[in-house]
């Protein structure tokens, strides 16, 4: 079991709180942060409440960066939090050559936007500007586990009182294209 | 000469089955056929074209941008009205950033100018604009600090008539976390995220 030695407020601002999250292991100097969570908080006005494109870079980015200790990369640990209204999110790298593959093909900035866009595109269309309101969260997991399917990315929920985790796949026979697995039955 | 009238009918034909589909640029969505042309219909983005300036103290921001029209993405295969833009920044009648030559550089494309994007924004979404009308449409642009590629940023731009002055309030923010390239980077752009706003010139 391996516990958190610390969780740091990195940043604050109305819609949005950072935290880095370090564990109690050796690792070489500004490595020993292996997580990041933040929130989009706010339903009806906050940010997409599902995680970006950006953010999937940023794991891959996060886990080269900062998650080498001395016997190498330990990719398992590299975890994104998402905390919003409908849920709490995480996202995994399960396949290391795979995410990396994804992540070379947008090596500049430009290229990153424009595959940002895409997905926020399809995000974009599940808000209802009559009644100012964001669409379901199911919505948002079918677009993202399709999304992140062959990337190297897994995508995970929390039971309501966080007691347990389930994965999330996109899964064509499944109601609503969606398919939950108890991470604990496994 | 009946076979050539037939050919021109059928040429004809074909060339407009292929033009084309139209679709609103404010109902962008990726699903729609290749080819289609997101097109500004209702000329949201004309407002915003022009150069603009903000002054607080001995700070300047000036800023300029383009509408372009039918801009191909090879992402999507599809068309796009689209702003481009670029930025010059003073202090003190010093120049800290000064991006508005790169306007004239064709090479640079879409995303590769620092102020850029074509997204057409509710009252409700992020960041909410409470004295907006529902009918109101702001643009979302992505700001670019090239010294700080690492930062997401991005700007919301609101046009409004002041006293017969045209403005436009600005709202610069991040719009996703960034991973730092050291414990020291910067988590601020040179021009602070914050609330601007600028004055037709």
């Amino acid at each position: 079991m391996t516990f958190l030695n610390s969780i740091e407020v990195d940043e604050i601002d109305d819609v949005r709180i950072n935290l880095r999250i370090s564990i109690n292991k050796s690792y070489l100097p500004i490595s020993n942060l292996f997580g990041v969570a933040h929130t989009h908080p706010h339903q009806s006005n906050g940010p997409n409440p599902m995680f970006s494109a950006m953010d999937a870079f940023a794991l891959n980015k996060h886990n080269n960066a900062f998650n080498h200790d001395l016997a190498g990369t330990d990719e398992s640990l590299s975890v994104y939090i998402l905390v919003v209204a409908t849920g709490t999110y995480a996202i995994k790298v399960n396949d290391l050559d795979a995410i990396n593959d994804y992540a070379n093909q947008f090596p500049t900035k430009r290229q990153q936007l424009r595959e940002y866009r895409l997905l926020n595109r399809k995000y974009n269309k599940h808000y209802n500007p009559v009644t100012q309101q964001s669409g379901d969260f199911d919505d948002y997991e079918r677009d993202f586990t399709k999304y992140i399917e062959s990337k190297g990315i897994s995508l995970y929920k929390a039971n309501d009182d966080l007691s347990g985790w389930n994965r999330v796949q996109y899964n064509e026979s499944e109601p609503n294209n969606i398919q939950t697995t108890n991470c604990n039955e496994n | 000469m009946k076979s050539t009238y037939i050919s021109i009918l059928l040429i004809t034909l074909l060339i407009s089955s292929c033009k084309a589909q139209i679709a609103p640029l404010y109902l962008m969505n990726p699903d729609l056929p290749e080819g289609t042309h997101f097109k500004d219909l209702d000329n949201n983005l004309d407002n915003f074209e022009g150069t603009w300036k903000w002054q607080s103290n001995d700070s300047i921001i000036i800023i300029k941008l383009i509408k372009q029209e039918n801009i191909f993405f090879d992402n999507t295969n599809q068309y796009e009205d689209f702003v481009i833009g670029e930025y010059k920044f003073t202090v003190n009648g010093t120049i800290v950033q000064d991006y508005i030559s790169r306007l004239n550089d064709l090479s640079i494309k879409d995303f590769g100018h620092y102020l850029s994007g074509n997204y057409i924004m509710h009252k409700g979404q992020y960041p909410k604009c409470d004295e907006c009308t529902i009918e109101e449409k702001r643009l979302q642009l992505y700001f670019q600090d090239p010294l700080y590629e690492y930062l997401n940023s991005a700007m919301v731009l609101r046009h409004k008539i002041d006293n017969g002055i045209e403005k436009i309030d600005v709202v610069f923010y991040s719009f996703s976390g960034s991973v730092l390239p050291n414990v020291d980077s910067p988590s601020q752009n040179r021009i602070p995220y914050g609330n601007y706003t600028f004055i037709k010139q």
